[in-house]
């Protein structure tokens, strides 16, 4: 399999940011781009002429939540495969009824992500 | 007597006596060596006195016989008609007459001590009621001695009284006996005598007798010796007791005057009986009600106290259980916060360091990215004392509830040049802008070694909620005094996202509220502001540039200055 998608990464966590972007580059992916809060992920999504097809997302996040993100960026894109990544997992029902992908809660394996977002990728419909 | 007729024919009498008066032989019943006392008698005024037949008898009689054994006198007695009586003491004659003491006698007489009172009354059957006086005679048929004073009396008050006209009181009795009239208005010792003697029954007195005047002894006007010597004999005889068994003799005991209204009585008896028996039973009702009232009132009294009691005791409670579920409410609230803050953010770190880890085991199989080893052992590194300092501020978080941390003076200064340092160091890549402008070099505080977190949580918010390539903050210290406390005013203005109005307050009370909306922003300024009040100081956020949140926050603490 070649693994040249895109992924576009949403966190507030200045080190999470960092070493998911290793995890990604070093697992083949590349990396769409970095947002800090939900006003930005979506403002930056909108602006990307190749939509991302997978989104790493965080839900606790100043000014918008990683929720109220997806909602507006599943109007813009509703093939986007969101993963959600959270510590918080009193959101995974309403994540997953909005129409997020799959739901890891904090602190998971690296291998975990990958599979997901392997998962992520097979089930995008072109 | 007034009750005697009238003198109408003086010349005649007159004639009379001075043919008669000589002639009659004087009757003596009684002897004295003081000298003989005459004394005149109507020859016909039954009870009091008469005389036939050589005899005179009567009330009169034997009074004058105690009298006169009292005077140590003879005495002869003269019954004749009774103006001869008259004529015979006023020309002395005669020395003593019994006579009702009138205004118009006292011309010709002086008058004794009274001996009884002359009266008139209403005889009626035992059966009659309702007669008050004369005057409710009216309309009745009414016996009455003709030619008596009596006579002319009723004639003259009560003009409706139909009058029946009897010749003496004996036909007068014998008639409302018979039922021949309703009443007898008459003397009343003559009726009683005639009742006494006839053994009358079934009658009686009524009504409110007429006094006619005291009945006395009468002697010549100005015989002032005879009449004193009366007095004292009629006195004596009085006080002897002998008066009293001779009225009883002739008057027999005093006739009862019956009430005036007997049937109002009697049909009002029953009802003041009831009223007084009901009057009886209300007292004792009332007295029984009262001592009720009296029970109930104590037992209330008594319960209002044990309620009032019991009410205090209630409120206490109360207060006790706000207390507590206050108390509760925090240490839930507490609960939630420290929960939540492991549940995100020491899972966040551990994310990274669990993260970074890995990251550098994939980079040893991939010896081409070697160099990032360094960088992230240096996260990891940081990482690991975030989640330390996290757990280290919790800890000083519940001491900060609990206890009151000791301060020391402190330069702040030097400290906000380290954190400085600190946070620049930690955002590498971001472009960090900060200066500070300080009123002086060296500014003191009493504070502790959390001043250090405090400066640090304000500046890393600051980078972390800001979306401009460069990060500009500004700290400016000043001094401002209020209510006489000199204070050093320290701002932190960024060029940041701003804090929205209605999260301005919030933001500095994560984990004791239940908003969840400003999650995230870290557990640094709940732990700012419990700090600051620590240091008597104060802690609040404006918008950089007033009503233009977009142009970043102003953060201000105000913390007392020390020398």
């Amino acid at each position: 399999m070649i693994k040249i998608e895109n992924v576009f990464i949403v966190d507030d966590e200045p080190s999470i940011q960092f070493f998911y972007e290793q995890v990604l580059t070093i697992s083949g992916f590349k990396v769409a781009g970095i947002a800090s809060n939900g006003i930005e992920a979506v403002s930056m999504f909108n602006s990307f002429s190749k939509k991302p097809k997978v989104i790493l997302m965080d839900q606790r996040m100043p000014e918008m939540s990683g929720v109220e993100a997806s909602k507006l960026i599943l109007q813009i894109d509703s093939r986007t495969k969101i993963i959600f990544l959270s510590a918080d997992d009193s959101v995974k029902e309403e994540a997953l009824s909005i129409g997020a992908f799959t739901f890891l809660e904090k602190t998971f394996l690296i291998a975990k992500l990958i599979d997901a977002i392997n998962r992520a990728i097979e089930s995008y419909v072109v | 007597m007034s009750s005697r007729r009238i003198p109408t024919n003086v010349i005649i009498i007159w004639i009379i006596f001075l043919t008669g008066i000589l002639s009659n032989v004087p009757i003596q019943t009684a002897y004295g060596q003081n000298g003989v006392l005459k004394v005149g008698l109507d020859k016909d005024f039954a009870p009091f006195e008469w005389g036939h037949d050589g005899e005179v008898n009567g009330f009169d009689v034997d009074l004058m016989n105690y009298m006169a054994e009292d005077l140590n006198r003879s005495v002869e007695y003269y019954p004749l008609i009774w103006d001869e009586v008259l004529e015979s003491v006023k020309n002395g004659t005669i020395d003593v007459l019994f006579a009702t003491d009138t205004p118009e006698r006292r011309v010709f007489f002086d008058f004794s001590l009274p001996i009884l009172y002359s009266r008139w009354s209403i005889y009626v059957k035992e059966n009659v009621f309702g007669i008050t006086n004369i005057l409710d005679l009216a309309n009745h048929t009414v016996a009455v001695c003709n030619l008596y004073a009596s006579h002319e009396y009723i004639n003259e008050t009560v003009p409706g009284a139909h009058l029946v006209l009897v010749n003496n009181v004996e036909i007068g009795i014998e008639m409302l006996y018979n039922g021949e009239v309703f009443a007898f208005f008459t003397d009343y010792y003559q009726a009683n005598y005639y009742i006494l003697q006839m053994v009358y029954t079934g009658l009686k007195v009524i009504g409110d007798p007429v006094i006619m005047g005291p009945f006395c002894l009468g002697v010549k006007k100005g015989n002032h010796e005879l009449l004193s010597q009366l007095n004292v004999s009629l006195t004596n005889v009085k006080n002897s007791g002998n008066y009293d068994s001779i009225y009883e003799k002739w008057f027999g005991t005093e006739i009862e005057v019956d009430l005036p209204y007997p049937e109002i009585i009697k049909f009002f008896f029953p009802i003041i009986l009831v009223l007084i028996c009901g009057s009886g039973f209300l007292l004792l009702w009332n007295y029984s009600l009262k001592k009720s009232v009296h029970k109930k009132t104590q037992e209330l009294t008594n319960t209002k106290d044990l309620l009032e009691e019991r009410l205090i005791e209630l409120k206490n409670n109360e207060q006790e259980i706000k207390e507590s579920e206050e108390k509760y409410k925090k240490a839930f609230n507490r609960a939630e916060f420290y929960k939540d803050v492991f549940a995100h953010d020491i899972n966040n770190v551990l994310q990274s360091i669990l993260t970074g880890m890995q990251v550098s085991q994939l980079i040893l199989d991939n010896p081409e990215k070697i160099e990032n080893l360094k960088i992230n052992a240096q996260v990891i590194k940081e990482q690991v004392i975030r989640g330390s300092k996290l757990v280290f501020n919790m800890r000083k978080l519940s001491q900060l509830e609990e206890t009151k941390m000791k301060l020391k003076k402190i330069e702040i200064l030097k400290i906000l040049k380290n954190v400085i340092s600190f946070v620049k160091k930690s955002y590498k890549d971001k472009n960090i802008s900060i200066r500070v402008n300080s009123v002086g070099d060296k500014l003191f505080i009493k504070a502790n070694n959390f001043l250090e977190d405090i400066f640090e949580n304000i500046l890393i918010n600051a980078v972390r909620h800001n979306r401009n390539l460069i990060i500009e903050i500004t700290v400016r210290i000043s001094r401002e005094q209020k209510k006489g406390i000199n204070y050093l005013k320290i701002e932190f203005l960024d060029n940041g996202i701003g804090v929205d109005d209605t999260h301005k307050e919030k933001i500095f009370k994560r984990g004791y509220s239940e908003e969840k909306s400003i999650h995230g922003m870290g557990l640094g300024l709940s732990l700012v502001s419990g700090i600051i009040e620590t240091y008597i100081g104060k802690i609040w956020v404006e918008d950089r540039v007033k009503g233009d949140r977009s142009k970043g926050s102003n953060f201000l603490l105000l913390i007392p200055e020390v020398d």
